[in-house]
């Protein structure tokens, strides 16, 4: 059998840019290990695409300055919406030299391991879809509502599982009446209460708030990353834990539980860890998401933990999620009561830490998530998208 | 038995065992110990029953009585490997680990299971222009020395002094670091093991960085050409100890041929 060619796209615009850049790493690093023919997709912090072997690399993304026009196999382009074209598309200006010949980029799956904006919300998703291409992951609805904390936790809660309540607003509103929200918040819980963007991962913008003044400042900060922010109460000693699920049909991972100082894993203690003590700032951690302090299996009863599963696998399909998912649960300070927080769609490092501690390798990871993309794009062309009847060339003239 | 030390013929050899499953034996390089795998090591416990050992002379181990052959590190680990009950593991080497393991593949089929080398030592890498020039340097030098005390024996003193000025330039670090175990290094080195290279029969997977300047990778092809059942894996931008330099992506390939998944 020909090695199939797998896309893998990373970068991106998003606060997640570079962590993206990691976990593709470790995807491409399993996909090659698997036997797969790799085609390095990198889109940079403005939306431009690159796409070559000379991509995979991490080491050269953490030099200052780096210009991936400047490398020999990186070819600007771009994917067409037009089903018919079936190659990338070469940037008008993107030849290289008088002499460049222009090469004939394709893949027979798309791999998006983009993190946050613009690659996990459903709108690559929506590009491959009209494209017409198999995609690894959730589709267009299940990415959006990913990234839609207040959209999920109505699906949640219809799902019967248990969320939090939250108080939400639109900027535009929040401006005209700030302090009936802030009345609004008030009356709804008790302090201390958390501020979060509506739509961002990696716990950017979060904020504590045990004030009124705190929580003006919060929305403050949180407005600046989202139109819409939510206000949920705060949980007191609570811990975290986190389960990855792969479907359809939905399978649960082990349980882990981050360890952390404070209250909220913060972006640094997220993605920065793995960077103290070494060489200094500007080293890159390789090990990304898996590099995190955690325990696995998370340091819970065995009953507690299946439970913990079971709501994953229903939040899973409560967005009707594809490929691999990591949901993210609260767990109260009794050790028996849990919210579901939120569900990544295109977890870091892929989750595939979690997916080793559950004897599922990597390399094998990611072969079943290729299927699996394969699989629904099949399925999905038994779907009738147009009819052949011309309904015009049938109709009266209407002059 | 997680880790401790065995007596083996007279030598107190440390090893460290760990995790479940099939057995798999690492075996470090040349200056190299236990510590070496660190990674590597974990990854595979993780899978499982993993073993590694300190070569006498080399980490916590006690040196060698005299001057050693690569055969004597052979019977060394065999030795362990009976005290150990590893009958048939798995073996992953490195540099000079790799000797070791194609002395044991070649005469003791019967004990090898599957092979990983990587950056493997056995193969006579092919002279660089650089170390042609040293070897010629080292030869004029010995030639100037004798043909000067012989016209004035007092030049000895001289010359002696000036040798250990430039011996440094002259020799590999290994060399140098050797200590006591320079005549051994010189024993082993100077064992070109391509002749057996034919005769393994384990399937094998050779993993290669295509910087590396101790075992280039025409070490690693000229193992694959000779190797009847083997695959050569090269990284881009690794050196002489790709596990280390590639961590990631060699442990997955490590566990996924371990496994038996890969086909050769």
């Amino acid at each position: 059998m020909p090695k199939q060619t797998v896309a893998v796209l990373f970068g991106g615009r998003s606060v997640e840019h570079e962590v993206s850049i990691i976990s593709a790493h470790q995807a491409m690093d399993a996909l090659e290990v698997a036997g797969y023919s790799l085609l390095p997709i990198f889109l940079d912090k403005h939306g431009a695409w690159y796409a070559g072997k000379d991509l995979y690399n991490l080491r050269q993304y953490a030099m200052p300055g780096f210009r991936p026009e400047t490398l020999r196999d990186a070819h600007r382009v771009s994917l067409s919406p037009d089903p018919g074209i079936r190659q990338l598309v070469l940037h008008p200006h993107g030849a290289k030299g008088f002499f460049y010949k222009p090469p004939v980029l394709w893949a027979d799956v798309f791999f998006p391991v983009l993190h946050g904006t613009f690659g996990e919300d459903g709108c690559l998703q929506g590009l491959f879809e009209l494209a017409d291409v198999p995609y690894v992951g959730c589709g267009v609805f299940a990415s959006a509502a990913g990234m839609d904390k207040i959209a999920q936790k109505e699906l949640f809660r219809r799902a019967g599982l248990p969320v939090l309540d939250c108080v939400w607003t639109h900027r535009t509103a929040y401006q005209s009446a700030e302090e009936a929200f802030l009345s609004k918040v008030e009356a709804a819980f008790p302090y201390p209460v958390i501020a979060k963007p509506n739509s961002l991962g990696s716990s950017i913008g979060i904020r504590r708030c045990s004030s009124r003044e705190e929580l003006r400042d919060a929305l403050a900060v949180a407005f600046t990353f989202d139109q819409r922010v939510l206000v949920e109460r705060a949980l007191v000693g609570f811990k975290e834990v986190n389960c990855s699920i792969i479907g359809p049909p939905a399978r649960a991972s082990v349980c882990e539980m981050p360890t952390h100082e404070g209250d909220l894993l913060t972006f640094d203690a997220k993605y920065k860890s793995g960077g103290k003590g070494a060489k200094g700032a500007g080293k890159m951690s390789k090990a990304g998401m898996a590099s995190l302090n955690r325990k696995i299996p998370a340091p819970i009863s065995e009953p507690l933990s299946e439970r913990i599963q079971d709501c994953a696998a229903a939040a899973f399909q409560a967005v009707g999620g594809h490929g691999i998912s990591r949901v993210d649960f609260l767990l109260e300070p009794d050790g028996d009561t849990f919210y579901v927080n939120e569900i990544n769609t295109l977890p870091g490092s892929l989750s595939f830490y979690l997916w080793e501690a559950s004897g599922m390798p990597f390399d094998r990871l990611v072969t079943l998530l290729v299927d699996g993309a394969v699989e629904r794009h099949r399925q999905s062309r038994q779907t009738r998208h147009s009819l052949d009847v011309n309904l015009l060339a049938a109709a009266r003239p209407v002059a | 038995m997680p880790a401790g030390f065995l007596s083996i013929g007279g030598l107190r050899i440390r090893y460290r065992r760990e995790g479940r499953g099939p057995a798999v034996l690492m075996l470090h390089g040349w200056g190299g110990s236990i510590e070496s795998f660190e990674p590597l090591f974990r990854a595979i416990a993780s899978q499982f029953d993993a073993t590694a050992i300190d070569f006498p002379g080399h980490g916590q181990s006690s040196l060698p009585p005299g001057p050693w052959r690569v055969s004597d590190f052979l019977d060394c680990t065999l030795d362990l490997m009976d005290r150990l009950e590893l009958t048939q593991p798995h073996i992953v080497s490195h540099s000079f680990g790799g000797r070791v393991t194609i002395k044991l593949a070649a005469y003791r089929p019967e004990r090898a299971g599957r092979l990983l080398f990587t950056a493997a030592a056995g193969v006579k890498p092919p002279a660089s222009a650089r170390r042609r020039l040293k070897r010629l340097a080292g030869m004029l030098a010995g030639k100037a020395e004798r043909a000067a005390v012989r016209l004035a024996p007092s030049s000895a003193d001289v010359f002696r002094r000036l040798q250990d000025r430039i011996f440094p330039y002259l020799a590999s670090r290994d060399y140098l670091n050797a200590g006591a175990l320079r005549q051994t290094l010189r024993n082993v080195i100077d064992e070109d093991l391509t002749p057996l290279l034919p005769s393994i029969r384990s399937r094998c997977l050779l993993i290669w960085g295509d910087q590396d300047q101790d075992t280039p990778l025409s070490c690693g092809e000229t193992m694959h050409r000779l190797i009847p059942d083997s695959r050569l894996v090269v990284l881009p931008g690794a050196g002489h100890f790709p596990y280390l330099d590639q961590t990631h992506k060699f442990n997955l390939m490590a566990l996924r041929f371990l496994r038996g998944e890969d086909a050769a």
